[in-house]
């Protein structure tokens, strides 16, 4: 009885080594009812008072095309005013920013901070205290310095507020660099996955985890019903000013067809930074609203089970990794068939969960898709793509090839198959170690033109995972909480 | 619709507008009401509805075709 409740116990560990494919699935499945909510029952053509906030520090590679850019949309210009935050910037940013503000007077405005270096929050809500002494906007978009809206993406946005209770809304940002890396289209196929479909099935369940920092939409009254300033205490600030506003009572909504392009790290080192920064207010977040989860009755829909489960398939994504291996390497010394099946089931559930969020994801945005394909293949990395064939084929083909693998030493029963099978038990985690490896061998002259290829092979999920262990290791650590910018060269292609 | 009222006051009276149709405040307001932005903001919406609406097809014949490979798959072993 107890050995049956164990290896049970057992079994469920290693599946959960699926959960975040099987949360994936979950989403895309919310996602394709996403019309049947009727996103457009309330929209209106609405063209509010529309406050820019552009926080700008040393962006003078970026900024004079963002502004151009913003001078060029298609919404009355009378009706859009620019607010250039810089931050003590020490290149050219305060210059270009004056001289485009007297090609647009009253259009843009320049608000140099003398002393800066306090952070974007920071220097947002300095934006933020201007434009509300003034009290001209009726709604605040902030962006960053190297955002590029396309013409109709404000629009696009500005008539979800048709509906009162929409509180902020936020576009489809999607990755611009041209000609992109390896890492760019990676992140080009990711923002597919946990924005255009993420998002969509967030509406759905009316929780959103976060109003993008990169180009989010907050009507007036919700940001003063907010204290009228975001968050300068987590890494996330973003993410907390979506919380406030919903918990605030206000919806947030994300408009999958309001496209904006950024400029996304080029390298695994510039990923890194961003990304530790990012897993660290995850963290911080999941603390701080720690009377939020699974309590809908006070929280509303951001207390439901559908929302916990996507935040928490993110977060705890490690935990659900290592005790996915802890229970198939336990299940190898002691029931090694038991062993076998529960791995080719995890490796089944994980092959149909895969094909399902890959081809969704890449017909979702056909575009995108055409420039990133490989990537989407290959996110898993190339050893998780063979152990994938394996689950979704193993039981088909080893009988045909069993000759072969005996020849080969890879007979049931022989050692080299006993090692071969413990090494497939323990790559699952193992794969987050060797992308950490990755990351370190990147800057070495003759190893670091190997990462490419090798991050293939072990994977940019595995990537992403690692960079959540080591969010949770800085936060454990208490390592100083710096705001660092990532560098932007104004990579965005002259298409977008 | 452009309304020249102050704040959010302007926003109370834009809610209840009807999508496309120009406010006595928005003919009267500096820009005007623009019959070409309104048409392209019609257009605009009619395609992202109907975006939208292919995404529950497309999903699901999606759908099938990975049920038909795990019963294929269940069946042939």
């Amino acid at each position: 009885m107890f050995a049956d409740i164990s290896h049970g116990v057992l079994v469920a560990m290693v599946l959960s080594g699926a959960t975040v494919l099987v949360v994936g699935c979950y989403q895309y499945l919310l996602m394709s009812v996403h019309a049947r909510r009727r996103p457009y029952a309330k929209a209106a053509e609405l063209y509010p008072r529309v406050a820019v906030v552009l926080p700008a520090w040393n962006e003078a590679a970026v900024i004079e095309r963002t502004l151009v850019r913003l001078m060029e949309m298609d919404y009355p210009r009378e009706c859009v005013r620019v607010y250039v935050v810089d931050d003590a910037s020490t290149d050219e940013t305060p210059e270009i920013a004056d001289r485009l503000a007297a090609r647009h007077p009253g259009s843009i405005v320049n608000l140099r901070r003398q002393n800066g270096g306090e952070g974007k929050a920071q220097t947002i809500n300095h934006g933020l205290r201007e434009i509300q002494r003034e009290g001209w906007y009726e709604a605040v978009l902030v962006i960053d310095a190297d955002v590029l809206l396309t013409p109709d993406a404000l629009g696009r946005m500005t008539r979800h507020f048709g509906d009162e209770t929409v509180g902020g809304v936020m576009a489809y940002i999607k990755e611009g660099s041209r000609p992109a890396g390896y890492i760019n289209r990676f992140i080009s196929f990711e923002y597919i996955t946990a924005q255009a479909a993420a998002r969509r099935a967030q509406n759905v369940l009316n929780a959103h985890a976060c109003l993008a920092g990169g180009a989010q939409l907050i009507r007036r009254a919700a940001l003063e019903k907010i204290g009228g300033r975001i968050d300068t205490t987590t890494l996330a600030e973003d993410t907390v000013t979506t919380f406030g506003l919903q918990l605030a009572g206000y919806r947030v909504e994300f408009e999958g067809n309001a496209v904006v392009w950024a400029e996304e790290p080029p390298s695994l080192a510039a990923l890194w930074k961003q990304r530790l920064r990012w897993g660290r207010g995850n963290v911080q977040v999941t603390k701080r609203f720690r009377r939020v989860w699974l309590r809908r009755g006070s929280a509303g829909p951001l207390g439901g089970v559908g929302f916990a489960a996507i935040w928490f398939s993110v977060v705890y994504m490690p935990l659900f990794v290592f005790a996915s291996t802890t229970g198939l390497v336990t299940l190898f010394f002691i029931d090694r068939e038991l062993s076998i099946r529960a791995f080719q089931s995890l490796w089944a559930l994980t092959g149909f969960t895969y094909l399902f969020v890959t081809i969704s994801s890449l017909t979702l945005d056909a575009e995108t898709g055409k420039r990133c394909w490989r990537e989407g293949i290959f996110f898993p990395g190339a050893v998780n793509l063979v152990l994938i064939a394996y689950g979704l084929f193993g039981v088909l083909l080893t009988p045909l090839f069993a000759a072969t693998l005996d020849n080969a030493g890879l007979g049931p029963g022989d050692p080299g198959s006993a090692v071969l099978l413990f090494c497939a038990d323990i790559w699952l985690s193992a794969a987050i170690l060797a992308a950490w490896v990755l990351t370190r061998l990147e800057s070495r002259r003759l190893l670091g033109r190997l990462v490419p290829p090798l991050l293939y092979v072990v994977g940019y999920g595995p990537l992403l995972c690692a960079i959540t262990v080591a969010a949770y290791v800085a936060e454990l650590r208490g390592s100083e909480q710096r705001w660092e910018k990532t560098e932007k060269v104004g990579s965005i292609g002259a298409a977008v | 619709v452009l309304l020249s009222l102050p704040g959010p006051m302007g926003f109370a009276i834009a809610k209840r507008l009807k999508p496309s149709t120009p406010s006595p405040q928005a003919k009267e307001s500096p820009t005007g009401f623009d019959p070409e932005r309104s048409e392209r903001y019609r257009e605009r919406l009619a395609s992202d509805a109907s975006f939208e609406r292919r995404l529950l097809r497309r999903e699901a014949l999606i759908v099938v075709v990975i049920v038909i490979l795990l019963v294929a798959r269940a069946l042939a072993s």
